[in-house]
């Protein structure tokens, strides 16, 4: 038995992704034979970090699910802080764990999906709050947090609430065409010729072309909200 | 700006820069205004998609946290029902036991205070006397269909209200002048005035085919029933419907109904109740049936 994600339509096209799961009703489900999201199986998941590379949010949403009361009883347990917090910390840390396999930083697991994320997760805690309750025990997410220097850079830096209001605004002006272009180049780090066929482009030429206008038109949307 | 600078500026966001790459990139950040700018500008781009792919994300995963939430909410409410029920279910069980399931007290209470001066039951047909065995009949059994409504002072309450030794013309003693009256009027006399007990004792002076017989032994029942102590009076109602000889079937069979009421033998009570309940020739049908009621 796999594990079902709900995919939109379009990501029906990606025929590479195909070739790692079957479909029916729109309900993606991984093949028996491909690691499963259970407490260990997602760790060895060269296919999850895949559906992730390739955009495939609704892989996150499982993650999510699945470790999320763990992680509140866990971090509950750690640090003194309410719900909303945990929460976040958690949403942060799954988009950290998307980001990272999104652009080819995370392409093994050196720890299972579970450790990477709470350790995220708790860092970004750590970082809110600096406060912890006595721990009288030591996890393998303390062991990888002193161990692996990768865990310093979260939670990363983010621009001031000001400057992030205006690079939204200007990325909801944008064309639909243009916000995916751009998502797939500058987010999922795809190549000029894996977006070529992904969008059915006659030729790169034509596609740097379009991307050359969008973003041309983006910096000009900053220059506008910068008031340049 | 030339395709060139293009290629060192996005390998340096992927952190793909060589060493020599890497200072030629801040020579030309420290000289080149333009190119500044446009590292700046890549940098504002990525910075965007990252942004609203992020808020896209995130909002997507709180909505999923609120519905989890909302159902983990439902299911705990639902929870919290089922241990208040499961509690309160335990109480009454409590309860009940504390009640019914006690083991009856092995003093006899005090037997309840009895008028005994009123007759205004049927005459019974006129009956026709003769020896029967004495009451060694089988011993009524202990309270084994109790049901969970009639506790103890309740029991005693219904017998109370219902329970009248029974008096009738036929019982009635005719006055003899000075002469001592002979035992079987003394003890008729007895049991007419309400003397119980001394209508006991005196029973017990009756000649041995008086004491056989079901009419005699049916007053010496109402006395054993007066004076608390039903199980033996049941035992001899029993046994005077078993015969079916003596005038008094339907009043013993009534009393029969009250002594097993009185001792907690419900289930006996409730079958015999319903019995009298159904027959058309007894007179206490009607007392039967509110009784019945009043037990269920």
């Amino acid at each position: 038995m796999g594990v079902r994600f709900t995919l939109p339509d379009h990501y029906y096209a990606t025929t590479r992704w195909s070739k790692a799961v079957y479909y029916s009703n729109n309900i993606l489900t991984f093949s028996p034979n491909y690691p499963k999201l259970g407490n260990t199986g997602l760790t060895d998941s060269a296919e999850i970090l895949r559906a992730l590379s390739e955009g495939h949010t609704q892989v996150l949403q499982s993650l999510y699910e699945q470790h999320r009361p763990d992680f509140f009883r866990w971090a509950g347990r750690r640090i003194e802080c309410g719900r909303p917090e945990m929460e976040d910390a958690w949403q942060e840390a799954v988009f950290a764990f998307y980001e990272q396999a999104a652009s080819r930083k995370l392409t093994a697991f050196r720890y299972n999906a579970r450790t990477w994320l709470f350790a995220v997760g708790y860092r970004k805690l750590l970082n809110q709050r600096r406060k912890t309750k006595w721990i009288f025990w030591k996890d393998e997410i303390d062991d990888a947090l002193v161990r692996d220097p990768v865990f310093q850079q979260f939670p990363g830096e983010e621009p001031g609430a000001e400057e992030q209001a205006s690079l939204l605004a200007s990325m909801e002006e944008m064309s639909t065409q243009c916000r995916n272009l751009l998502r797939q180049r500058f987010f999922l780090e795809k190549s000029i010729p894996e977006i070529q066929q992904l969008y059915d482009y006659q030729s790169t030429n034509a596609l740097s072309v379009s991307l050359s206008r969008c973003l041309k038109r983006l910096k000009e949307l900053f220059r506008e909200k910068a008031g340049i | 700006m030339e395709e060139q600078d293009q290629e060192l500026i996005e390998r340096y966001f992927r952190n793909a820069l060589s060493a020599a790459e890497q200072a030629e990139l801040e020579r030309r950040v420290a000289s080149d205004a333009g190119f500044r700018l446009e590292l700046e500008a890549q940098r504002k781009v990525r910075q965007a998609v990252r942004l609203r792919e992020k808020k896209e994300v995130l909002e997507r995963l709180a909505q999923r946290g609120r519905e989890l939430d909302a159902r983990e909410k439902q299911n705990g409410g639902k929870r919290r029902w089922w241990l208040a029920g499961g509690l309160i279910l335990l109480l009454v069980l409590l309860a009940w036991w504390q009640w019914n399931g006690k083991p009856a007290a092995t003093k006899q209470e005090p037997p309840p205070v009895l008028s005994g001066q009123d007759s205004t039951q049927r005459i019974p047909p006129p009956d026709t006397p003769r020896t029967t065995a004495p009451p060694d009949a089988p011993a009524v059994k202990k309270p084994e269909n109790q049901l969970p409504v009639a506790s103890r002072d309740t029991r005693e309450r219904l017998f109370a209200a219902h329970f009248k030794p029974y008096k009738d013309e036929s019982l009635e003693p005719s006055l003899r002048g000075d002469d001592p009256p002979p035992p079987p009027e003394k003890f008729r006399q007895l049991y007419w005035d309400g003397q119980y007990p001394e209508a006991l004792s005196q029973f017990e002076n009756l000649p041995a085919a008086a004491r056989e017989n079901d009419n005699e032994l049916f007053i010496k029942a109402e006395c054993l029933l007066a004076t608390g102590r039903a199980d033996e009076a049941a035992r001899i109602f029993e046994l005077i419907l078993k015969n079916d000889r003596s005038r008094y079937t339907d009043a013993a069979a009534w009393h029969l109904a009250l002594a097993y009421l009185k001792t907690g033998d419900m289930g006996r009570a409730k079958s015999r109740l319903q019995r009298i309940s159904r027959s058309n020739a007894s007179p206490w049908r009607a007392d039967a049936a509110a009784l019945l009621t009043s037990i269920q």
